[in-house]
């Protein structure tokens, strides 16, 4: 420095080592200060149950577009028996008019023992039921690349054969529709929810830590950092925080999500009722689009934490600067 | 707006804090580049709110206050920490970072300028051992005594050779003859181009050099050339 050369100090005249500077790029902002134990937890949990928020809604949306689908690419004829019908014989010329038609896949008659067996559960099994006329049922695949015009085919059918109805599902599709319409709001409702509750306590745990910090950030304003290169030095950690808080967070979620399966069985009183709910929300694991969703909490996290801390480091700023 | 060729214009300045009486009233001066100044006057009398006006802390409830020629109401966020790194600032109660070395204080304000280490490493040793720290150079603040905190607060507040030094109570925790190294170290700065403005009680540091002093009181401010 050419300020100190000129100053009149004996021993400038010779020439002094250079001594070796420990810490040249030392963390101008204390790691520990920032990356208190309670802050990664507190934003390791918020993770958490993010995750567990969005996975859940991913499960949802999933397995409501795996019964929209299954519902609609089926149709279902009821063959009525009348007095005179050989009941087999109609069935079975019922279902190859419908195998002869555009855009049908496959066709299952349902024998008389099926379709005992369907109404089975509300009614029980009884002899006397084999004395009743149970209409026969006519499982229909629609070909999906190839669809057939149902409401012809409807008209078509139930004027050939009196006593035939053709039920595409429309009611179901709809009401199931409509059941997954609501569990989809609902979901992401949800997850707003958590994400709003999330940010308010990364914001105000991030805040408490920058204030702990109030003097670093004095400290540089006058020396005369930009506000960008304050803020840098925290954004840096708080990014580090988050990423950790949200892998922690995030990971257990999808430890969890790995483990459903054990616990519906856990949790199921019958075989029965845990092949009703894997019917209902499938195994509950997720797939790859289900695992990218938990990643994309991870980097939701970090980037609230990052942004926390540049709005943070503004707020002490304007205040020292009033 | 500039103002003339002063470094420093106060017009008809005035603060108070919250709903309270006025601690500077109608101060009006202005002050040449290369000047040297001691600030002076009685406890409470404002010379540590007038540094802070200086240093951008504080605005004035009333009047204009011109650094460089530049109304700071009117500065942005980013002006600000460019005039602030034109202007050197010993704090009263040190403000070192105390996870930081003796070595990595002073060398902060470089550091924040985005100079590479390598540039400042020497000046900033040569510096500490100008002040009587070369032995404490690795050591924080914690295990520093007062003096050598204030000698590494000074020396953090030069090292950048700043346009303007504020100083306040430079020479309060050192002994006289540290008092007049520190002093010397103020002139030769001065002598390179550097303002100085020093607030102190200290009459037997301002006897050893003749420079002007600006008095305050009760809240009024009188330039004695």
């Amino acid at each position: 420095m050419s300020s100190v050369e000129t100053l009149p100090v004996p021993f400038k005249a010779r020439p002094q080592p250079v001594e070796k500077f420990a810490r040249a790029n030392a963390p101008i902002v204390p790691p520990g200060s920032v990356t208190g134990q309670s802050l990664t937890l507190v934003i390791a949990i918020m993770a958490f149950l993010s995750a567990l928020t969005a996975g859940g809604v991913y499960v949802v949306f999933n397995a409501a577009n795996v019964w929209t689908n299954k519902i609609s690419a089926e149709i279902t004829v009821q063959v009525q028996q009348r007095p005179g019908d050989v009941s087999d014989e109609k069935t079975a010329e019922v279902a190859r008019f419908l195998s002869d038609q555009n855009g049908i896949k496959r066709v299952t008659p349902f024998t008389r023992e099926q379709s005992l067996k369907l109404v089975e559960p509300w009614i029980g099994k009884s002899e006397v039921l084999k004395a009743f006329a149970i209409p026969r049922l006519i499982a229909v695949e629609i070909d999906r690349d190839n669809l057939p015009d149902i409401s012809t085919l409807k008209k078509v059918l139930e004027a050939k054969y009196p006593g035939a109805l053709l039920d595409d599902h429309g009611h179901w599709r709809h009401e199931i529709r409509r059941l997954t319409r609501l569990l989809e709001l609902g979901g992401i409702g949800m997850l707003l929810l958590m994400a709003t509750a999330t940010a308010a306590v990364i914001v105000a745990a991030a805040t408490s830590a920058l204030a702990s910090n109030r003097e670093i950030v004095s400290v540089l304003n006058f020396v005369g950092a930009e506000e960008k290169f304050i803020a840098r030095q925290f954004e840096a950690h708080f990014l580090k925080v988050g990423i950790k808080a949200g892998i922690v967070g995030a990971g257990l979620a999808a430890i969890v999500f790995l483990c459903l399966p054990y616990l519906t069985e856990g949790v199921s009183s019958s075989v029965t009722s845990e092949a009703e709910i894997r019917r209902l929300v499938g195994a509950g694991t997720l797939d790859l689009g289900g695992y990218i969703v938990l990643l994309f909490v991870v980097i939701a996290v970090a980037a609230i934490c990052k942004m926390t801390s540049r709005y943070g480091v503004r707020r002490i700023l304007n205040q020292q600067n009033a | 707006m500039v103002s003339g060729h002063a470094l420093i214009r106060f017009e008809n300045v005035g603060l108070r804090y919250g709903v309270g009486q006025e601690v500077l009233r109608d101060i009006n001066f202005h002050l040449l580049p290369g000047s040297f100044h001691f600030l002076t006057g009685a406890s409470g009398a404002g010379k540590t709110t007038l540094l802070r006006l200086l240093n951008m802390s504080l605005r004035p409830t009333r009047g204009l206050v011109y650094l460089f020629g530049r109304n700071i109401a009117k500065n942005t966020t980013g002006q600000r920490a460019d005039l602030r790194r034109r202007i050197g600032i010993v704090f009263q109660d040190f403000r070192l970072l105390d996870h930081l070395t003796t070595w990595e204080n002073v060398a902060l304000p470089l550091r924040v300028m985005g100079r590479h280490p390598s540039d400042y490493q020497e000046d900033v040793t040569e510096l500490l051992k100008w002040v009587g720290l070369g032995d404490r150079m690795h050591a924080f603040p914690a295990v520093l005594s007062g003096g050598e905190k204030q000698r590494a607060a000074i020396a953090r507040a030069v090292i950048a050779k700043p346009e303007l030094l504020l100083a306040d109570e430079p020479t309060g925790n050192v002994d006289p003859q540290m008092g007049r190294r520190l002093l010397r170290l103020f002139i030769e700065l001065n002598r390179l181009g550097t303002s100085i403005i020093i607030a102190t009680h200290d009459y037997q540091l301002m006897s050893q050099f003749p420079a002007a002093r600006m008095q305050l009181e009760n809240g009024r401010l009188e330039l004695q050339e």
